[in-house]
Order: structure tokens, then C-alpha cells, then sequence
């Protein structure tokens, strides 16, 4: 089983629900949030292993290169240009496609992996992480994502609605909204709505930092007919948990509001509303 | 000389649009704000104003598969790396999936593969009492945000009575953030006393340095951790980088948003008055004129 | 590689300017990868020639494009206001020099050139 948590806007609470979650299911964690990996803080895994993660860029041998070209024009990404002594390759816009040697009629380009990033694995634990510097984390995400195949895994996204965050939805069974009872949270969790809804997912919403009179969202899920998982109260205690890098269910109120928040999504995907009905 | 000032924080959530809405809000009408969070842009939500131009954004290139041409070899399924291509009784590529590179085009023994653009989202011009401000949406899902954040920049920098830019940048470190930050004069990182924060930050200031540019830091909602708030400075000062404000926390902040308007324009109201001390230093430096 | 390039008089060499219109009253744009179009201007022949600049389409790599499409017209000095990393690269690796010309029209600037007024671009802007 497959639960991916995103969310639209950056900070509403998407590793908070994830990892917390990952506890109370008792389910493998994997970060995608590859640019900005926060997940081992509140787990403190033991980390037993950690991969390279390499794209492969093209490698040119001047000796069989007769400088026509026809790599230069077939790069989409201009990732390749012609000079006096042969090519140049820009590594940051390389996608790793392979197009230039599938064009090459003199077998002049061969290809070598260079590192972009890393996977840290430890036991029920997974994490990317992209280098400082490096523009495009897809390949990280498609690595973690063949390394949990097997697995009943929450994935942890990045903030937004880009292609990282396609790329870890890509194949899941059920899609967890975290937002927050804000303008800001209402109009991206729209984003991200209609993101899942476009890649068919089945999804349900949960308010993070919670207040009790603002309704905002509540409203928003009536309107829509989305279904509502559950809230997580906004406190003090909480701020502070989060501030020294602690799971909130270290506080007995929240390890009951998120195991229930668990409970409503396993009937979710099962099929069952909260009272254990089934219904569509 | 136009001045580019950008505000980045690395992790998402810590703050960034409240400053940054709040330092356009301080500034003169002719400063233009541009908004580089593509994904999940805000500020017009409270610099909107009219909209001047509205533009389709083709970001990418997809594939697309001509059924009468193709013979269902499966040369293209075998040379995609994005499992990009859907085989099957017929072959279809998956658009979300696919990143526009050719690779299938170049085996297609039977030209049945062409590449075509794809209108990934949409830019803005608008202007209010307060300016113009260039902005855009990336259709969720959508690739290419990195040349949507160049194309929001240029657009900024084609309004002509434009003096200074002030840039609302993407979270993160990959390439929509560098497409926000590369050629600015000065950055401002704001950050939070937090764990995941401080980390973060790290990592986003990494970035700062490796394109060169000038950055001041801000550390937002600070007083909800005071040791961690300690930390951060501590190592600002050993790493030559100046704390240029502390805001504390403050309910106000939410109330602002929900009713649209940044957080200085109200009276009394803590983290507002913090900003505006922002500002003022921003001006004796004379990073904004 | 450094190259160091004075200009003599008579000398033939083909030069392009980042250019806005494309006409001879055109301004210099002081953009050089996403310019709206190109002069190429022969100084043996002493004509000039508007290009258009495709690439202000390229989703990346833009400088790149634009230094690969001045290399296959065989200029060998382009006069711009700003060159990025990537175009300086493509353009120093063809053997192409820059020069910093951010305003004026097209004439001032060759002019300029040949005078020797201009200074070279190094590094990027």
C-alpha cells in the first residue's frame, strides 16, 4: 500500500502528518522531499546504508567524433554545444536521456554516471537527498520509489504541485492533503486538489495548527464533497515539540488524534466510512 | 541600476511571503513585486489589482504518438528511461511521465513520433495602487517551473517604470529557487528556530554562496525557541552572514493574511513592527532606494 | 584560452549585436541569450544583415543556444551588454570575443568597436 502526503503551500504540516503517521500505522517512511529532507529529525533513524544516486551524462571520444553535429541538435534541454576543440557538455541541464548517443552514427558518445545525490536507508526508513547546487531531484525520487516498490510505505513530498511532486504520487493508492486553516493554505490546497484529482488518486484532507473557529477548509470539503480525515489542534505544546524536533504523539492527546487520523484513512481506502459502514 | 532583492527560506511555511508582502506593502509603487513561487503563488492575493497581460507559458515539450503511422514495434517503450510509454494493444505516451527529450522520435522507424509544445501554465502582469506585480501559475503537475520563474523575472524587468524588484522566491533548493535567486544583488533567507529549520537553512545558504550573492538573514517567530534562535545566530556569526531582523511570534499574522492585507499595515501589531525595523535597515544600507 | 583581438582597419570580420529591432536605427539590447534579435554586421562588405533570435524560445540554456547560432554564422565578435556563464563559455570555446556595449545604436557601437574603445567581456555578468 502506497499513501503519499503532499501539500500545496510549503510549512503546513506535511512531514508532521507523515511522520507521525508512519508511527501510528506502523508503516515505512521514505522522504521525496529530496530538496529539503526533514523526516530523520522526528524519526532519528539508525542509518545502515547510503547510495549514490547518479544521472548519466554523455561522455565524447574526440578520436571517433566527426564534429557533425547531430547530437548539438538533437539535445531538447541545449545541454550540448559545439566548439572548436570538439563539444561541451552543461551537466546542471543534462536530463540523462540518452537521446545525443542514440543519434550518433559514430559511436562517439558513451555514457558515465555522475552523482546528483544520495539515498540514506536505515529500517523502515528511506531518504533522498539532492546536492546544493543541483537543479532536478526526478531521478532521486524514481530511485526511492524502485527501492520501496515492495513496501507499505507513506511517502513524504515536497511542498507545491511540480513535477517532484508528480513523481512521488505516480502509482499511489491513496493521497493525504495536509493544509492549514489560512488564506494562503486554502487557495494552494485547491492546487493540490485538483492535482490528484487530474492523476485520479483517491484523496482526503487534514487541517494541521487547527483553531477552532475558523472553518475555512470545513466549508471548502461541504462545497466540494472531499472528504475531511481529520484536524490536529494547533497548541503551544505542539510548536514546541516540533521546534526541538520531536513527534507530536510524544504528547498522549496527539498520539490519540493521530491514531484515529490513521483509523479514518485505513477505512478510507478500504472502503469504509469512520463508523464502519461501507459506503462509495 | 536597478536593484534585485529576493527573499528565499529554504523550508517552505517559515515566513517568506508574510516578509516579503510586507516589504512590498513598505516600498514605493514604482517598485515592482515578482512573484517566483510558481507553484503555489500568493501574492496577488493581496497585490493583485488589475490584470494588464495574461500570457500561455509553454514549458515543455511531450511526445505524442501518431496511431496511424505507428506499427506497435515498441522501439520507443524500449528507449524511454521515464517510462514515459504505455504499450500495450496501443501505444500512447503518459504526459506526466514524459519529459519531452526525443528519444523515442529518434527510433521511430516509421516517423510516428513528434514532439509538441505544451502549454504548462500562464503569467501575469497586474497592477494595483501599490505597482505592478508579475507573477504566473504553473498548471499543478505541470514541469518547467525553472523557465517560468526566468520568464516571470523577464517580464518584471520589461516594465518600464520599473526602479527595484522585490522577489517573492520558490521554496526549496532545486532549480526553481536558482532560476529566483541567479543574478540579484542581495537575498534575504528567513528562517525559523526549529529543527527542520535550521537545516534547512543550511543548505539554502549553501546555495547563496555558491551563486554569490549578498545575504542577509531574518529569523521568524523567534522567540518560540530561544536556544534553538541562539543557535542560529551563533552560527551566522561564525559564518560571517548578518541577522538583519527578528520577528517574533504573533497571532496578528494569521488575522493579516485571512483578510488580505500584510501584516504592517496593521497597528500594534508585534511582527509588523519588527518588519518595518527591517526595512529601515534595508534602507541605511542602502539595499533598497 | 585567451584571445586578444584589435581591430585594423580593413580588416575583414564579421560582427553581431545583440540588437531590439531590426532595423539600422535600432538600439543595442543589452541582453545577449534572450535579445530580440541579431545584427550580423560584415565589415569587409559593410552590410548588415537582422536575424531573427529563436532562441528566446529554448526553455533552458538560451545563452548556449544563441552562442552555437553567432558560431555557425562565423562572427567572431559579438557586442552585447551581458553575457551568463554558459554563453561566455560557448562563445570564448569558439574562438568568439564579447565586447560591452549596453546602449546606443547598432552604428555606435561598431563604431566604438573599431576604435578600439570597447572593453572586453571576461567574465560573466
Amino acid at each position: 500500500m502506497k499513501i503519499v502526503v503532499l501539500s500545496g503551500k510549503g510549512g503546513t504540516g506535511k512531514t508532521t502528518v507523515a511522520t507521525n503517521l508512519s508511527c501510528v500505522l506502523k508503516m515505512d517512511y521514505v522522504d521525496c522531499d529530496v530538496e529539503e529532507p526533514n523526516g530523520h529529525i522526528f524519526l532519528k533513524p539508525q542509518i545502515q546504508k547510503v547510495d549514490d544516486v547518479k544521472i548519466l551524462n554523455p561522455m565524447f571520444d574526440k578520436d571517433k567524433c566527426v564534429s557533425c553535429g547531430a547530437c548539438v541538435k538533437a539535445c531538447q534541454f541545449n545541454a550540448l554545444a559545439k566548439v572548436l576543440d570538439g563539444l561541451t557538455l552543461f551537466e546542471e541541464l543534462c536530463h540523462g536521456c540518452g537521446t545525443c548517443s542514440l543519434v550518433c552514427k559514430n559511436g562517439a558518445i558513451s555514457e558515465v554516471g555522475r552523482k546528483i545525490g544520495t539515498i540514506s536507508i536505515g529500517h523502515g526508513f528511506k531518504s533522498g537527498k539532492l546536492n546544493v547546487g543541483e537543479p532536478m531531484g526526478g531521478p532521486i525520487i524514481s530511485q526511492l520509489k524502485i527501492l520501496s516498490k515492495d513496501d507499505h510505505v507513506i511517502y513524504d513530498s515536497s511542498p507545491g504541485t511540480s513535477c517532484s511532486v508528480v513523481k512521488t504520487l505516480d502509482g499511489a493508492d491513496y493521497a493525504v492533503l495536509v493544509t492549514e486553516p489560512t488564506k494562503f493554505g486554502l487557495h494552494d490546497l485547491k492546487l493540490a486538489a485538483d492535482l490528484v484529482k487530474d492523476m485520479n488518486i483517491p484523496f482526503g484532507i487534514v487541517v494541521n495548527r487547527s483553531i477552532q473557529e475558523t472553518r475555512m477548509i470545513d466549508i471548502f470539503c461541504e462545497e466540494n464533497q472531499f472528504k475531511l480525515l481529520g484536524k490536529i489542534p494547533f497548541s503551544k505544546e505542539a510548536a514546541v515539540l516540533y521546534s526541538k524536533g520531536k513527534l507530536l504523539i510524544e504528547n498522549e492527546e496527539y498520539l490519540q488524534s493521530f491514531e484515529l487520523l490513521g483509523q479514518t484513512i485505513m477505512n478510507q481506502i478500504k472502503g469504509r466510512d469512520a463508523c464502519g459502514t461501507r459506503c462509495n | 541600476m536597478l536593484v534585485e532583492l529576493v527573499v528565499i527560506s529554504g523550508k517552505g511555511g517559515t515566513g517568506k511571503t508574510t516578509l516579503t508582502s510586507s516589504l512590498a506593502y513598505l516600498s514605493h509603487e514604482s517598485f515592482v513585486k515578482v512573484d517566483c513561487d510558481v507553484d503555489a503563488s500568493n501574492l496577488h492575493l493581496m497585490f493583485g489589482g488589475q490584470l494588464v497581460e495574461s500570457k500561455d507559458f509553454i514549458g515543455a515539450k511531450v511526445a505524442t504518438i501518431d496511431q496511424n503511422k505507428c506499427n506497435a514495434c515498441g522501439a520507443c517503450f524500449e528507449v524511454c528511461r521515464y517510462g514515459a510509454i504505455d504499450k500495450g494493444h496501443i501505444f500512447k505516451v503518459n504526459t506526466l511521465r514524459c519529459e519531452g527529450c526525443g528519444a523515442c522520435r529518434q527510433v521511430c522507424l516509421n516517423l510516428a513520433i513528434s514532439l509538441i509544445d505544451e502549454t504548462t501554465g500562464q503569467t501575469y502582469i497586474s497592477q494595483s495602487n501599490k505597482g505592478f506585480l508579475s507573477s504566473a501559475d504553473l498548471l499543478p503537475g505541470a514541469e518547467g517551473s525553472g523557465k517560468l520563474v526566468s520568464d516571470v523575472r523577464k517580464k518584471a524587468k520589461g516594465i518600464k517604470s520599473s526602479k527595484n524588484y522585490i522577489i517573492d522566491g520558490s521554496p526549496g533548493t532545486g532549480c526553481s529557487v536558482m532560476a529566483s535567486i541567479t543574478g540579484c544583488d542581495y537575498s534575504i533567507i528567513v528562517t525559523e528556530p526549529t529543527y527542520s529549520g535550521f537545516e534547512d537553512f543550511i543548505r539554502i545558504k549553501q546555495l547563496t554562496e555558491h551563486f554569490g550573492i549578498k545575504t542577509f538573514v531574518v529569523i521568524n517567530k523567534f522567540d518560540i525557541n530561544q536556544d534553538m534562535t541562539d543557535k542560529i545566530e551563533d552560527y551566522c556569526k561564525s559564518n560571517q552572514l548578518e541577522v538583519i531582523g527578528k520577528i517574533p511570534f504573533d497571532s496578528h499574522v494569521n488575522e493579516a493574511i485571512n483578510k488580505g492585507l500584510p501584516i504592517v499595515s496593521f497597528k500594534l501589531a508585534p511582527a509588523g513592527d519588527a518588519i518595518i525595523s527591517i526595512w529601515e535597515k534595508l534602507n541605511r544600507k542602502g539595499v533598497l532606494i | 584560452m585567451t584571445i586578444t583581438l584589435v581591430y585594423k582597419e580593413g580588416r575583414s570580420l564579421k560582427i553581431v549585436i545583440s540588437s531590439i529591432n531590426m532595423d539600422l536605427s535600432s538600439q543595442i539590447d543589452p541582453r545577449f541569450g534572450r535579445c530580440n534579435c541579431f545584427t550580423l554586421h560584415d565589415t569587409e562588405k559593410d552590410t548588415y544583415e537582422f536575424l531573427d533570435n529563436t532562441s528566446i524560445h529554448q526553455a533552458h540554456g538560451a545563452g548556449i543556444a544563441a552562442a552555437q547560432y553567432v558560431s555557425e554564422l562565423n562572427a567572431e565578435v559579438v557586442l552585447t551588454g551581458r553575457l551568463g556563464p554558459k554563453a561566455l563559455r560557448v562563445l570564448n570555446d569558439s574562438g568568439i570575443v564579447g565586447y560591452k556595449a549596453e546602449q546606443g545604436s547598432l552604428e555606435e557601437a561598431v563604431l566604438a568597436f573599431k576604435m578600439n574603445k570597447l572593453s572586453k567581456i571576461d567574465s560573466p555578468t
